[in-house]
């Protein structure tokens, strides 16, 4: 995977605005008073609920704050979250489908497996709901580990199948009969030949996690203030839909676009890198059905709510 | 066939009760997990909460108590609500109609717009319109449902004044009224997967193209259009199949937001009611029926699929 | 007591006109024998915003829960809005000459819904209903150590027995404990009584859609049945004040009771002369907590420093837009109110002066205040002010689930906000609270002087001798400061113009039986 093999995409008109947009959300979130004179979190008692204006392009909220910054903050928010749990959930993963896949076959190996199974069959908002509250919101990782767990029994079987696969390659044999140890072995050849598929899914991944996250604070298990969080603008703003709706409904909009480029950029990669990521991730999950996935669309939905 | 399923089902119950019992040790375990203050509000004291937990059989062992529950539902009795005085079978059984309305109303809603769009971007890829759609689905995949709901709040309710928000009623009391209650959160619910199964069936429909079979049709002079309705579909309708049955978890943790954002009386608002509140019970139960539902429609799909591909043969 | 989110109604000019006009009507309305002729409406359909609990008063029934309570059962006395007692299920009332003796004569034309007749007997098992340690009740504290027993002299005279003389009874039978259930009823339903209420109230119970709503209908054998003037009524559970105004607009509710209504919208209907939006004659006080057994809360100059740094005007201003109004005590409304007092005024020069008196200064650890997380841009208000005078302060959020258990298990030493609701009588919140033994101090104050006062004050009945006890308490406990007062607002009720009869009880609970469109 060379960055050589992107040019091409970024000369394409889509794939140069995504590129741009991407470059956007980044450097809102690193350095979001490029964008914004104001101070997200200090109160000015004044114009309340405003309108939006020239001043304030998306209005003001019931304290004042101008809601165009405190998306702009969110955006910090929403990637840091979205980035951590992403990469808790594709390490924890990872570490699990490598260990089911080495002692495959074994009592081990069933009982990861029985485990990812009760992660995958709990709907995720349901679980990272419990979690949450159970851990308690105030505590930003308590958010950061409910969203991942979601995710990881897809890392797990993804990672798992590969090695399970790979260790019946022939070279696998060939190594093992010349002395060399599996687990060297499938260090080196699971890593390089699958991360390309982990990539795809991660992107994905951080769509379906963002949702996670705008979700969890819509009912109020989000992270706290003052943290800025776009979810939670939403939820504070509803009630405030009659009255004052640019505070109620612009903070969805920075979610959709978040994940809308999530999701372009998540197509994207897998064309170019991996076409045949949907069939083979089919296949592992659904492991008794390998004739149903030949009849497989090549497509997979691309973000899991 | 009827062997394999029953053979999954063996697999799959443990795996069920492995939920039930991690959710179990969470909430029991966990420092914020002690339901009694919760419940007793402000005329609490200590002394009162310690009687309270001695009530509700909250001191004893964990293993004990997951024990005790596991033996009640031999009986079927789920235990008894700790914040209403109800039973949780009757519970979840009172607010089971309007998720499942929901739910069901949402699938169809879902399929009555992606099967038809599914069709027309998979045929008419080339043409303006097609490309247009495929652009919709798109950004439909990337709308939060809860958004939409409150857009359609702002616009039918607050603009319009049509379809005024109307109160939920079951469904046998006033089915005017229980329809307008639910259409808006039936959209809210539907729309992700209509723009979703389109793109799935997009994709089926344009792989099964591809086949042998279809060229040979196609070079028997018969339009893509034929040629997609009469054999393409049929063999696109596994993979859909597929697809509406690997949503039903998410599409029941969207029902839990759908719910709040409308304030509908169904099962995941008391979902997510019971875990906020600690009401273990309930939440041990609302995760039983969840999981079994989810474990269920994968079943479904699994009989489904027997049926409709003479291919597949479980043995 | 009830938590907040920082939002509450505007400070009107008409409120006192409103509450003399509720005042009046209080003590014309429902209990006492209305006009002839009264026609009965239809159904008053009236959107509140928690799920109903528990219909059952005496068990896990919430303080909200009493809206639909209220015309479901019947206490033996209420409260008008100046917290004068009325006479309800008990006709009349006095004091033995020991002062611990209670005697109520009740009414001898009451049946419950299910038939049976309420006597004196009646009030006896609901008493010790609550006593019983079986029941699992929550008020069992307040009566405990207090009544001995009740006795039934005759089929319509209760007598209760006290422990010591207490005033505050009248003021606690007004609550949940105090209204009246129904024995056989109890009996029959077990567990399940509290979805099966059976009261003596005006209504009676239909049904509960649980998470809906619940229905009660006119109680046709009510014993002041004209004073019923609505058919039905129907209380459904909004969680969401935008759904829940949503109703009120599109006509499908006719009333808005909801605890947490946001400013905007009581501003936004005031202006819109299609609805009436009335306000509580009386108002729930926000303090800063501190314990005051954990160092360096211990350091009373220290608690005064933070006291006379917090600039309540600007709180008011900025956080509430000017509604309610700022205040440093908890006393605001009834007789023993004293209206000349309004407890420390910001006073930064004085702040800093204590400050340095209490040696923290030699010390100094940034203090961690605990902020309700619905609740934010007040705390770090708080934590600016604080700030301004030289005390550093950090700030740990809390959810408002959390806030409470918190601070009675004595985790959290320094906290905002504390809110609570005013009772019918001054000793219901000042025992509880700042009394050494009073079951909610979670301050763990101490004052000797104030139990003295308090409990001089709980054994006479003479008003004006109490008033003047309450009154000196109030200056103590305020200027002990473990208590910083900064905040007292009005409850709303919003609702479409034509709606009759509804009014507030002392307590912010509106009593709605009397109610119709």
């Amino acid at each position: 995977m060379t960055a050589r093999r992107f040019i091409p995409i970024l000369a394409t008109p889509s794939g140069g605005a995504l590129a741009a947009a991407i470059l956007f959300l980044a450097v809102a979130a690193i350095r979001p008073e490029l964008f914004s004179p104001y101070n997200p979190v200090r109160i000015h008692g004044t114009s309340s609920l405003e309108a939006p204006t020239w001043g304030h392009v998306l209005g003001t909220d019931v304290l004042g704050k101008d809601v165009l910054t405190q998306i702009l903050y969110g955006t910090r928010t929403t990637l840091f979250i979205g980035l951590s749990a992403v990469a808790l959930s594709l390490a924890a993963g990872t570490a699990i489908g490598l260990a089911a896949g080495y002692w495959g076959g074994t009592l081990l190996d069933e009982g990861l497996m029985r485990l990812i199974d009760a992660l995958y069959i709990v709907p995720d908002l349901v679980l990272a709901l419990t979690v949450v509250a159970i851990l308690g919101p105030e505590r930003i990782a308590s958010v950061i580990v409910a969203l991942a767990l979601g995710h990881v029994a897809a890392y797990a079987r993804l990672v798992r199948g590969r090695v399970l696969a790979i260790r019946e390659e022939e070279y696998v044999t060939a190594a093992r009969s010349l002395g060399g140890s599996v687990g060297r072995i499938l260090a080196r050849h699971v890593l390089p030949q699958t991360h390309d598929v982990l990539v795809v899914r991660s992107v994905l991944a951080l769509s379906s996690v963002i949702l996670g996250e705008a979700a969890l604070s819509f009912l109020g298990l989000g992270v706290q203030p003052p943290a800025p969080s776009w979810g939670r603008m939403l939820r504070d703003g509803f009630q405030y839909l009659a009255t004052a709706p640019w505070v109620a409904l612009s903070p969805g909009l920075a979610i959709f676009l978040c994940v809308f480029v999530c999701n372009q950029a998540g197509d994207l990669l897998r064309d170019l890198l991996d076409p045949r990521a949907a069939v083979s991730a089919r296949a592992e999950r659904r492991p008794n059905r390998a004739r149903a996935a030949r009849t497989a669309p090549a497509r997979v939905s691309p973000a899991r709510r | 066939m009827w062997r394999y399923v029953l053979r999954r089902m063996l697999v799959l119950i443990p795996t069920v009760a492995l939920v039930t019992f991690g959710i179990f040790f969470l909430m029991r375990t966990a420092v914020g997990g002690d339901p009694t203050l919760y419940l007793m509000g402000h005329e609490a004291t200590l002394q009162q909460a310690a009687q309270a937990r001695t009530r509700l059989g909250l001191d004893r062992p964990i293993i004990v108590q997951y024990a005790e529950w596991l033996r009640r539902l031999g009986s079927l009795d789920l235990g008894r609500s700790f914040e209403y005085p109800m039973d949780v079978g009757p519970a979840l059984a009172g607010r089971l109609p309007a998720t499942l309305e929901l739910t069901l109303m949402a699938t169809v809603l879902a399929l009555l717009v992606a099967v038809p769009a599914g069709v027309f971007t998979a045929v008419g890829r080339h043409t303006p319109l097609g490309r247009a759609m495929s652009a919709a689905t798109m950004a439909g995949i990337c709308v939060p449902n809860f958004w939409l709901g409150m857009l359609l709040i702002y616009v039918f309710g607050v603009k319009l004044g049509w379809l005024a928000n109307s109160a939920y009623v079951p469904l046998p009391e006033n089915w005017r009224q229980n329809l307008g209650s639910m259409a808006l959160p039936a959209v809210s619910l539907a729309a992700y997967y209509a723009a979703s199964w389109t793109r799935y069936l997009n994709t089926a429909l344009l792989v099964a193209l591809q086949h042998d079979y279809v060229r040979v049709a196609q070079a028997k002079g018969l339009a893509d259009r034929t040629v997609v309705l009469k054999h393409a579909l049929r063999n696109a309708i596994i993979p859909m199949v597929t697809a509406v049955g690997q949503s039903v978890p998410y599409m029941l943790a969207g029902a839990v937001i759908v719910e709040a954002v409308f304030s509908l009386p169904g099962l995941g608002r008391l979902l997510s009611d019971a875990i906020q509140s600690r009401d273990y019970p309930i939440v041990q139960g609302a995760v039983l029926l969840v999981t079994a539902a989810v474990v269920a429609s994968s079943l479904a799909v699994d009989v489904a699929y027997g049926v409709l591909d003479p291919r597949i043969r479980y043995d | 007591m009830r938590t907040r989110s920082g939002r509450v109604g505007s400070r009107l000019t008409r409120r006192r006109f409103m509450a003399t006009v509720a005042g009046t009507l209080g003590a014309t309305t429902l209990y006492s024998r209305a006009p002839a002729g009264a026609q009965t409406k239809g159904t008053l359909r009236i959107a509140r915003g928690a799920n109903a609990r528990s219909l059952d008063p005496h068990i896990n029934a919430r303080l909200y829960d009493r809206l639909v309570l209220y015309t479901l059962y019947e206490p033996l006395i209420d409260a008008d809005d100046r917290g004068n007692f009325f006479p309800v299920l008990a006709r009349s009332w006095e004091v033995g000459s020991t002062g611990r003796v209670v005697t109520f004569h009740l009414r001898s034309d009451v049946v419950f819904h299910d038939g049976t007749p309420f006597t004196a007997d009646v009030v006896k098992y609901n008493i010790e209903r609550i006593l019983d340690p079986a029941t699992g009740s929550e008020h069992r504290a307040r009566f405990e150590g207090i009544i001995q027993g009740v006795r039934a002299a005759n089929a319509a005279t209760a007598q209760f027995y006290l422990t010591r003389p207490y005033p505050p009874l009248l003021s606690e039978l007004i609550d949940r404990p105090g209204l009246m259930v129904s024995p056989a009823a109890v009996r029959k339903y077990g567990k399940d009584f509290a979805r099966n209420p059976v009261g003596t109230g005006p209504f009676k119970f239909v049904e509960w859609i649980q998470g809906s709503r619940v229905t009660v209908q006119r109680n046709q054998r009510y014993w002041n049945v004209k004073a019923i003037r609505s058919e039905q009524m129907i209380f459904q559970d909004f969680p969401e004040p935008a759904v829940a105004d949503a109703q009120l607009r599109g006509g499908q509710v006719d009333v808005v009771t909801l605890e947490d209504l946001p400013a905007e919208d009581v501003l936004a209907f005031q202006k819109d002369s299609g609805y009436l939006v009335i306000p509580s004659p009386a108002y729930s006080w926000s303090a800063i907590q501190m314990k005051e057994d954990v160092p360096p809360f211990d350091n009373r100059d220290l608690r005064q420093a933070i006291m006379y740094a917090i600039d309540r005007e600007q709180i008011v201003k900025v956080i509430y837009h000017g509604l309610g109004k700022a205040t440093g005590k908890f006393f605001h409304e009834g007789w023993w109110a004293d209206p000349r007092y309004n407890g420390p005024a910001y006073n930064p020069d004085l702040a800093r002066q204590k400050l340095k008196a209490s040696g923290y200064l030699d010390r100094p650890a940034p203090l961690l205040l605990y902020v309700q997380s619905s609740t934010v841009p007040l705390g770090e208000m708080v934590q600016a002010q604080m700030q301004a005078i030289g005390l550093r302060v950090n700030i740990r959020l809390v959810s408002e689930r959390d806030l409470y258990p918190m601070v009675l298990r004595g985790e959290i030493p320094f906290s905002i906000p504390a809110t609570w609701t005013p009772r019918p009588d001054p000793n219901g919140l000042a025992y509880i609270l700042w009394d050494s033994r009073g079951y909610a101090n979670t301050s763990h104050y101490r004052n000797p002087q104030v139990d003295k006062l308090l409990d001089a004050a709980a054994a006479t009945y003479d008003r004006n001798e109490r008033a003047r006890l309450y009154r000196q308490a109030e200056r103590l406990i305020v200027d002990d400061a473990s208590y910083v007062f900064y905040y007292a607002s009005p409850d709303y009720a919003i609702m479409r113009r034509g709606v009759q009869g509804f009014r507030y009880g002392f307590d912010l609970i509106p009593r709605v039986a009397g109610a119709w469109m």
